[in-house]
């Protein structure tokens, strides 16, 4: 078993030489094919010494049409090894080059070591420190594992080869035909796709994804693009083309769902009674307008166009579908935002609206580092409906089930909870399938501010974070939301849910917290922004909350317009004690 | 064993040179210097040590390949020699049992 050591040595370019030698040894042979044939009997030689003469010449045929065939498995073997290597040195210098940058030391039997020395730190920014430490010492541990693993594929696939070379496994009927020999040798040899780690962490994804060859990435999209499409730590370009590959197999999956839950539908007397099925085929159909609401999305505008949409997630393994779509290039801008939405949130319903106002927000940003001279940089934004948002329900006995028991309602934490630890892998897996981090903002309305306070409880890589009509963090202390940047605050008048604190304390009354405007203002540039009021205006074009989430977004706080615009709700949530942070 | 044959000498003579010219190209194959920059590119591995396995395997089947080719080129000139010798000496045979026909026949 090779050591973390042994692979920095190991070189692709040797071994591809290796075979090349193979192939010409084996053409040498393979051009004997002429003089094989000439050392047969000659035409009119007949009697006892050409029956001897024949039979020496036919062994000597087989013995080349095997060692051929060898020759050619062997040198294929090579030549795959050769490319898989490839892969392998750019995941071992792209490892290398993230140790060096973030200053940790990896050692020879793959350890990793902090060596960064003491460092000064702000007593408010030290877990965060620890956390982003934590987070970048995670990733090369993950990546080395990877690496150790797919090392493990080559030289398992490699030494398979060899060890059927040297057990005459190759052996062929070819009757001196050497070319057909050495196709049969190559045809007898192929690769495995080694699939990425179940239940692995966007550091695995990404060390798993920088070890594969080109050809090989090629093969995963084409293949088992159901391996990635929603995979957190590959590139998303490669799960934009993977899910878009995947939806017409999603829509004939859900055409024939349909039609079967139709037809028992209709056999059955008494309907969806007694039976789960009308249930079923309602979430069906959403599903399918759900594909349609993504394509239409998609449509508006394609990479390479610099709004060009990408989907970065197709999801219908839950009762909604999820999906996340974003209007410009994550892997490659220099500013990415990261929008979670909140009650009653799908992909069906929500999905198109949504991404019109975070394309708007996304145009702001753009502007606004233009008008500042920083037109250069680059803005991704992301809608993401990756969890199942609690969804409002009709009639009082719903409501009031959902207020006692269920978890599927805005009442309960649990959506957050669970939506909280699928985006905090969305979250890092934009910085492990970079080569550089983003400035990474979190942009969360309503339950998904929830959903994305109790995220940013974790270690994420999130730089900023915007909340906008929160009714809560899930905690009532601010040093739990782990950001290296700021934490923000909107909330606009007349805006009920922002006022409830239901989970936690109305985050209006926190510490720690930067409060920016909802109400109009005038900037000094002369530009006039509107006030938004209510709980679902937040993202109006042309509104100061827009603007403030946008400035947010471009990296540019200075720009913010602060202020609170605290209504009769603030000062009636008030907690007592009000000692919070 | 068949007792009768058919030779074009000059065929055979061809045919060996032939298998002798393809142990020629074979001999300077040198498998194990070809594999060995392989195993020393991906130190720690099985297959490492499995390459030079490989490696001398081949260099023993192409040194018993080439000896099959040169065993064969010489067979067939060894054979090629016989059949001279035997067809000159039927020829010899022939003649001198013609030659002896004719005379009794000539002097009949």
């Amino acid at each position: 078993m090779p050591t973390y050591g042994d692979l920095r040595q190991w070189e692709s370019a040797p071994v591809e030489g290796s075979a090349g030698a193979a192939r010409g040894m084996t053409n040498v042979l393979v051009s004997l094919a002429d003089e094989l044939f000439a050392i047969t009997v000659p035409r009119d030689w007949r009697g006892s010494a050409a029956a001897s003469s024949r039979t020496s010449s036919e062994q000597i045929s087989d013995h080349l049409d095997d060692l051929v065939a060898e020759m050619a498995a062997v040198r294929r073997g090579l030549h795959l090894a050769a490319d898989a290597l490839v892969g392998l040195e750019r995941g071992v210098a792209e490892v290398e080059s993230l140790a060096h940058r973030w200053q940790f030391r990896l050692g020879d039997d793959g350890s990793v070591t902090d060596v960064s020395g003491p460092v000064y730190l702000d007593p408010d920014k030290a877990d965060e420190y620890r956390a982003e430490r934590q987070r970048q010492c995670d990733e090369l541990v993950d990546r080395i594992e990877q690496l150790m693993r797919r090392a493990d594929a080559i030289d398992h696939e490699l030494g398979e080869v060899l060890s059927a070379a040297l057990s005459s496994s190759y052996t062929v009927s070819a009757d001196g035909d050497l070319g057909e020999a050495a196709a049969a040798g190559e045809l007898a040899v192929g690769t495995t796709l080694l699939p990425p780690v179940q239940g692995g962490r966007p550091g695995d994804a990404a060390g798993w994804w920088d070890a594969l060859s080109d050809a090989d990435r090629a093969r995963v999209i084409a293949e088992h693009p159901d391996w990635i499409g929603n995979l957190d730590g590959i590139p998303f370009a490669a799960r934009h083309e993977a899910n878009v590959s995947l939806i017409a197999h999603t829509r004939q999956q859900l055409v024939a769902e349909q039609s079967r839950l139709e037809a028992d539908l209709a056999d059955n007397w008494f309907g969806g009674t007694f039976t789960t099925d009308d249930a079923a085929l309602e979430m069906v159909r959403d599903k399918l307008a759900s594909l349609d609401a993504v394509e239409r999305t998609l449509a508006q505008s394609r990479p390479p166009a610099p709004d060009g949409r990408m989907l970065l997630m197709l999801d219908m393994s839950h009762d909604r579908a999820m999906s996340a779509i974003s209007v410009g290039d994550p892997d490659r801008a220099d500013h990415v935002s990261v929008f979670t939405p909140g009650l009653g949130s799908t992909v069906h319903g929500s999905m198109e609206g949504y991404d019109g106002e975070v394309a708007g927000v996304r145009r702001s940003a753009v502007n606004e580092l233009q008008r500042i001279g920083r037109g250069s940089e680059t803005v991704a934004s992301i809608t993401w409906v990756g969890y199942q948002a609690p969804q409002n329900r009709d009639g009082f006995w719903e409501k009031l089930y959902d207020f006692g028991q269920s978890e599927d309602t805005v009442f309960d934490a649990t959506s957050a909870q669970r939506g909280a630890i699928r985006l905090v892998s969305f979250y890092n897996g934009i910085d492990a399938s970079r080569v550089t981090d983003p400035h990474l903002t979190g942009l969360g309305h309503s339950y998904g501010s929830t959903t994305q306070a109790f995220a940013l409880q974790q270690s994420t890589g999130v730089d900023d974070a915007v909340f906008f009509g929160s009714p809560g963090f899930g905690t009532s202390n601010s040093d739990d939301i782990h950001v290296s940047g700021g934490r923000y605050l909107i909330e606009a008048k007349w805006d009920p849910i922002a006022d409830v604190g239901h989970f936690g304390v109305d985050p209006s009354h926190l510490n720690k917290i930067t409060h920016i405007s909802s109400g109009e203002t005038t900037l000094p540039d002369g530009r006039y922004l509107e006030e938004v009021t209510g709980h679902s205006a937040y993202l109006k074009s042309g509104s100061t909350s827009q603007y403030n989430i946008a400035v947010v977004v471009a990296g540019a706080p200075e720009m913010l317009v602060t202020g609170d615009n605290s209504g009769f709700g603030d000062i009636i949530s008030w907690p007592l004690p009000v000692a919070h942070n | 064993m068949s007792s009768e044959y058919a030779v074009r000498i000059a065929a055979l003579r061809t045919t060996a040179s032939t298998a002798e010219s393809a142990a020629d190209q074979i001999h300077p194959l040198r498998p194990v210097d070809g594999l060995r920059p392989a195993g020393a590119a991906i130190p720690g591995s099985r297959s490492a040590a499995l390459l030079a396995s490989v490696g001398s395997r081949w260099a023993e089947r192409l040194t018993s390949l080439e000896a099959d080719f040169r065993r064969h080129a010489n067979a067939l000139k060894v054979a090629a020699t016989q059949y001279e010798v035997n067809d000159a000496e039927a020829a010899a045979a022939f003649d001198a049992s013609y030659a002896g026909s004719l005379s009794s026949w000539a002097y009949r």
